[in-house]
């Protein structure tokens, strides 16, 4: 028979109300909600995440804002910190300064890199004679996020030039009056030189000249002597 | 305004029908026993109507006659405990045919169960016919009220406080309703239906509504928060311009030696050492490499150290002082 038919045939039947389907009943309408409610659930559980996020990296930046402020910070003892402007209480620019080889440096940087955030704002380095550095760097304090990249700010880089000595001889070395020269040769060509004195080729300045031998010594601070060979001995002095 | 409608209370004696208002039903109704065991007939319950005062009667739309138990035929049956509660009415129907005398259609009465102490149940039936529960209730039927006609002893088992109009209804004579102990489970299971409906419904919404609000709040932490972060944050400006630089001196080759740097967010000075071919070179990639940079070479003379006799002028070594600024 068909579908109305039957319907109203057993409607009495059909419509009659018993406790087990006034149970069903408030179930399904319970149950209509939980879609409704579970979602406003999982978007209140969201949301607490966020915040949750948002306040760990609020103190992940007061944490290292502190960190900055401290004196064991750095154990080095040629260089000196201090933290800059404070803006809500939360340090914003973070100078360093210092004195040391460029490898001393290299460690260092490393090291506040690994521990802290930062961004370079300006920077100031000077060559000393000795092959020591002076550096000042000014730097914005940035939120610390994790895998951060490295960043170079050392002056040059560390790769030294190679100093090959049977390339280079010490031909005849002059004094007039105070200054000291010396002719070098380097393949095939001769250098007048004297202290101070850049030899490009092998990036080596000239320290001192002294009678019998010359010193030269690399950005590193690495001190190399050239000395008269024995078979040049009798060479005179070219112009 | 009275939520709970009240009734009217109409006794009839052997003597005559007395006339109780609300207010006066708890205090006053005389029950005592009645005299004799009269049992008027039509006219003299006609007579008996007449005492009546209803022009004093507040017109109630509800009364109730209460009846004295002898004027009713009542029946005492035991039952046993395993008879089934849906067939009570029709037991009670039995009965009552059988003591008025009249037919099943034109009988009114009531029963009630009383359960014994061996398991077994007490049916009391009080019944009459049709026209004599009509007559008893005609006065009052002009008036277009509502009459239940209750037998005395009921009413008198009744608590005082239990006597509204529901629980009378339910010890009033009446026909034969064999569905209404049904239609009665049926409206209360409705009920029931709607109010845990009702509340399912609010307690979601309420549950709904809670984490709303709680959203809501988070919503406004986070936002004093945020802003909290950003005006630390936004005081520094990004700005490579320093750090690329620096990049440049870091890919100098070692013929090139560096003297001094100072570079800032704007401007950049630096001092090489360096042949002038290598200058010149590096000079012009530099150039190339970087348009949007403005480059001034300050003064390049030559090296008052390096007296050397150069192979070729290009290979004087020269003090190069470079600023580089970025183009606005």
């Amino acid at each position: 028979m068909f579908l109305s038919q039957f319907l109203r045939k057993n409607s009495a039947s059909l419509s009659a109300i018993s406790v087990s389907r006034v149970c069903l009943f408030v179930l399904v309408q319970a149950l209509a909600w939980y879609p409704v409610l579970s979602e406003q659930s999982a978007d209140l559980e969201r949301h607490l995440k966020r915040q949750e996020q948002l306040r760990v990296s609020w103190q992940k930046v007061q944490a290292q804002s502190r960190l900055l402020e401290e004196k064991s910070f750095l154990q080095e003892d040629w260089v000196t910190y201090s933290v800059g402007d404070k803006v809500q209480g939360v340090a914003t620019a973070w100078q360093i300064e210092g004195r040391a080889l460029i490898k001393e440096w290299q460690v260092l940087l490393e090291t506040v890199q690994e521990k802290v955030a930062l961004r370079l704002v300006s920077a100031t380095w000077e060559r000393g004679q000795d092959g020591a550095w002076y550096g000042q760097l000014l730097f914005d304090i940035q939120e610390p996020k994790r895998n951060r990249a490295y960043e170079n700010w050392l002056p040059t880089s560390l790769k030294a030039g190679r100093f090959v000595e049977e390339d280079w001889t010490l031909v005849s070395t002059m004094r007039a009056g105070e200054r000291a020269s010396a002719l070098l040769r380097h393949k095939n060509s001769q250098h007048w030189v004297r202290q101070g004195s850049w030899l490009p080729m092998v990036g080596l300045v000239v320290d001192s000249v002294a009678f019998d031998h010359v010193n030269l010594i690399n950005s590193d601070g690495l001190q190399v002597t050239l000395q008269f060979r024995e078979e040049h001995r009798d060479e005179t002095s070219g112009e | 305004m009275k939520l709970i409608k009240s009734y009217s209370l109409a006794l009839y004696s052997a003597e005559q029908c007395t006339l109780y208002n609300k207010n006066e039903i708890d205090k006053q109704v005389d029950l005592s026993p009645q005299s004799s065991d009269f049992i008027p007939d039509a006219l003299q319950l006609v007579a008996i109507q007449q005492s009546l005062a209803l022009e004093n009667w507040a017109a109630e739309s509800r009364i109730v006659i209460l009846v004295p138990d002898h004027w009713l035929s009542i029946s005492n049956s035991i039952l046993d405990s395993s008879t089934p509660p849906s067939l009570m009415p029709l037991a009670a129907l039995t009965y009552a045919v059988e003591s008025t005398f009249s037919t099943p259609e034109m009988v009114w009465f009531n029963y009630q169960k009383k359960r014994l102490e061996d398991n077994r149940i007490q049916l009391s039936v009080f019944a009459c016919s049709e026209e004599w529960s009509k007559q008893l209730c005609s006065p009052f039927s002009s008036k277009n009220a509502s009459c239940l006609i209750v037998p005395v002893s009921l009413w008198q088992n009744i608590k005082p406080r239990s006597r509204r109009w529901s629980t009378l209804s339910r010890h009033a004579l009446s026909h034969y309703q064999p569905d209404h102990e049904k239609q009665r489970t049926c409206k209360r299971l409705w009920c029931c239906l709607l109010v845990l409906s009702v509340l399912v419904h609010s307690l979601a919404y309420g549950y709904f509504s809670s984490l709303e609000q709680r959203i809501h709040l988070l919503l406004t932490d986070r936002q004093s928060l945020l802003e909290r972060q950003t005006a630390w944050a936004t005081h520094q400006d990004s700005n490579d311009f320093v750090f690329s630089v620096l990049g440049l001196m870091q890919e100098l080759p070692t013929s090139v030696r560096l003297v001094s740097f100072d570079g800032g967010s704007q401007q950049a000075d630096f001092q090489l050492t360096l042949t002038q071919e290598e200058f010149a070179y590096l000079f012009s990639r530099w150039e190339q490499d970087f348009p949007h940079w403005h480059w001034q070479v300050f003064e390049s003379f030559q090296a008052a150290n390096s007296i050397s006799l150069p192979v070729e002028s290009n290979q004087e070594v020269l003090d190069v002082f470079v600023s580089v600024f970025e183009k606005k």
